[in-house]
């Protein structure tokens, strides 16, 4: 793990750094280096390789802006994808749901808490990330990209895509997600060759299937979810499958 | 010769048959489809030429039946008759209205029989055609309306027009019956009259209705700016005597410092400095980010609905960084979306302990694109989401899945919005993407 804090008050720095390193000797966590930094230029200008073992915890509030250590940390997510980033800030100056969305940061840790709920928080996000460290691999990414809709979910986490015959309305209903958004179902067909059309209404992805049942022609989805498949598609998707 | 009248009257037909279809499905926003189309044109020339005149009615039939299985569940019987009688009999009395004026105007005694039937099977429906156009511009707004209020489709006025417009339909049917240059007068001009008052209902009606709904949500939306002034008066009152309490400790502070009375201060760090966090992140502060946003009937229904949540004692935490300037949608349309989403959310925190409500707005000027994201924490760990979308399942005896049907019904006629719903690990996401 590769560790960078960007925070300019020193104090607040040095015992974070502090925390971190009792907290990585007392779980036995390898660790190469925690770099610190005051100045945002700094740690810009350290940018080298990317990845999930790039960890940057970033302070909001830096000396003559206000929302400084949100835009580093856009401007690290620009560079690497897979970085992880935390913030150590104020509960005043974070916005929760706009930082996770724009730059997907992990947490927000709370400077005006007591010592040990604060220290119990950076390590439970230092468990995380080790757990997740070890069973990371690239995530297979369904990607939609329309002037209409543009989204992306992890291609097992669809069940199927239904659509409202006569409208161009289609619903992507997810393992626990659900979107709707404009389309037209013989376009998606084409993007993945997991896709199958079982039916005038229905795309469904062949990789979460459970079962077919062939008297009711439903087809079962690993969470016990079902959509229709029309008679004369069983066949078809049975030897797919 | 008999050839070319038949290929005139062919042509005639065909194209008479399109413009019908097409405003029919203009008007009943189905989408255009080269396939019933063959069938309503096969459908009309067998009956055209099994029935004559009376095949207008197995056309309206036809029309009706093809609005009734797309429309089914959006639009009522009602109104999807009138779209197809409007289609079927507006077309046609154009037509006999158009042949009229040209018997009267054009020196038809001069004039070659080809020219006449060119006018009356290629000119006659280019002008039907192009007025078509224009009234279908005027109305369709007025239709919006009426397709989206069941109250109007089912009230006795419309049937009165529809009832009309049936009338005016059986008469032209009657036409070839009495032979009558007189009763066809009369019949074009019952026909104006019909058509006339279904322009003055459709514009009356629904300006009535915009009328009174637009005042009510004035009202409404002054009621919750003014909460919304109180509330944050409050909170400057808050600020103003904490800040008269921080000067106080200041000075205090600097007495205990300068006599180096390190116990004092100690205690008055302990006591008072320490637990000032607690006023300054107190949840009524998130109100502060509405001023971001510049759309009054928005802000006034946040402010309402974020109040509401807190008075509830729901931590509610709303998040606008930019300045938020429109909505990328009809705002009416925006607010029941919104007031719907809202009202599930706090709806379902009202039994849960550690219940809270995120909400951000994320706008990205350069994509036009807004993104209004509400969390809310539930007990159940997740749900089968799709399901609550459907029809009237409720999840708690109440209206909250038909608010969603709602929201999918409002979403249909924007393409370039889309929803997106996730329920994992005991929080509850709408997302509502609007694009510009």
């Amino acid at each position: 793990m590769q560790i960078n804090i960007l925070e300019d008050d020193i104090i607040q720095q040095q015992k974070l750094k502090r925390y971190l390193v009792e907290i990585m000797q007392a779980n036995n966590w390898p660790h190469q280096q925690i770099s610190t930094y005051s100045r945002p230029e700094q740690l810009l200008a350290n940018l080298t390789s990317r990845g999930t073992h790039h960890i940057y915890f970033l302070d909001v509030e830096l000396k003559g802006s206000d929302r400084k250590g949100f835009e580093v940390a856009k401007q690290i997510r620009e560079h690497d994808p897979y970085a992880i980033i935390i913030f150590v800030t104020t509960h005043s100056e974070f916005l929760p749901l706009t930082f996770k969305y724009q730059v997907s940061a992990l947490d927000f840790i709370a400077k005006d808490q007591d010592a040990k709920n604060f220290k119990q928080q950076l390590e439970n996000n230092l468990q995380h990330i080790v757990q997740q460290f070890n069973v990371d691999m690239p995530l297979d990414l369904f990607q939609f990209n329309t002037p209409k809709a543009n989204f992306k979910i992890p291609f097992s986490d669809i069940l199927y895509f239904e659509t409202q015959p006569g409208t161009r309305q289609i619903i992507l209903v997810g393992m626990t997600k659900r979107i709707e958004f404009t389309g037209q179902l013989q376009d998606i067909a084409t993007m993945d060759n997991r896709l199958f059309r079982s039916h005038r209404a229905y795309l469904v992805n062949i990789n979460n299937i459970e079962q077919i049942d062939k008297v009711s022609n439903v087809i079962i989805f690993k969470n016990q979810s079902t959509c229709l498949i029309s008679r004369r598609k069983v066949k078809a998707l049975i030897s797919i499958l | 010769m008999n050839l070319v009248i038949l290929i005139h009257l062919m042509f005639g037909l065909v194209f008479l048959s399109i413009i019908k279809f097409t405003v029919f499905c203009v008007i009943s926003k189905i989408q255009w489809h080269i396939g019933y189309y063959l069938v309503f044109l096969t459908m009309t020339m067998l009956t055209a030429y099994e029935l004559g005149v009376w095949s207008h009615i197995i056309q309206v039939g036809l029309l009706v039946m093809l609005g009734f299985t797309f429309n089914r569940r959006a639009q009522s019987i009602p109104l999807i008759y009138f779209y197809g009688l409007y289609a079927v009999l507006s077309v046609s009395a154009f037509g006999t209205i158009i042949q009229s004026l040209g018997t009267i105007f054009l020196p038809i005694k001069f004039l070659s029989y080809n020219t006449t039937t060119m006018y009356e099977t290629i000119l006659s429906p280019v002008i039907i055609a192009i007025l078509q156009y224009f009234i279908i511009k005027l109305i369709s707004p007025n239709l919006i309306i009426i397709r989206k209020n069941k109250y109007f489709q089912q009230n006795n006025q419309f049937r009165f027009v529809n009832l009309l417009l049936s009338i005016s339909l059986l008469s032209y049917l009657l036409i070839p019956l009495f032979k009558n240059n007189e009763y066809k007068a009369t019949v074009n001009i019952f026909f104006a009259i019909s058509l006339i008052s279904l322009l003055i209902y459709l514009k009356n009606t629904t300006q009535n209705y915009f009328n009174l709904q637009l005042a009510e949500q004035r009202q409404q939306q002054l009621n919750n700016l003014t909460d919304y002034t109180t509330e944050i008066e409050t909170l400057y009152k808050n600020i103003n005597g904490f800040r008269h309490d921080y000067i106080n400790l200041i000075i205090s502070l600097e007495t205990s410092i300068q006599k180096g009375d390190i116990k004092q201060i100690r205690e008055i760090y302990n006591n008072v400095l320490k637990k000032s966090p607690n006023i300054l992140n107190h949840d009524h502060y998130s109100l502060g980010a509405l001023s971001n946003i510049t759309i009054p009937a928005i802000k006034s229904l946040l402010s309402h609905k974020i109040i509401y949540a807190l008075e509830k004692g729901i931590h509610t935490e709303i998040e606008i960084e930019q300045q938020w300037t429109s909505c990328h949608m009809d705002t009416l349309d925006y607010i029941r979306i919104l007031g719907i989403l809202l009202d599930n959310a706090i709806e379902a925190s009202e039994k849960n302990v550690n219940a809270f409500i995120h909400i951000a707005v994320i706008i990205d000027s350069a994509q036009k694109e807004n993104r209004l994201i509400i969390e809310n924490a539930t007990t159940e760990e997740t749900s089968p989401i799709h399901q609550i979308f459907k029809h009237r399942v409720t999840t708690k005896g109440n209206d909250h899945g038909t608010g969603l049907h709602n929201v999918q019904q409002i979403l249909i006629e924007y393409e370039q919005a889309h929803l997106e719903t996730a329920h994992a690990n005991h929080i509850f996401n709408q997302t509502l993407v609007t694009q510009g």
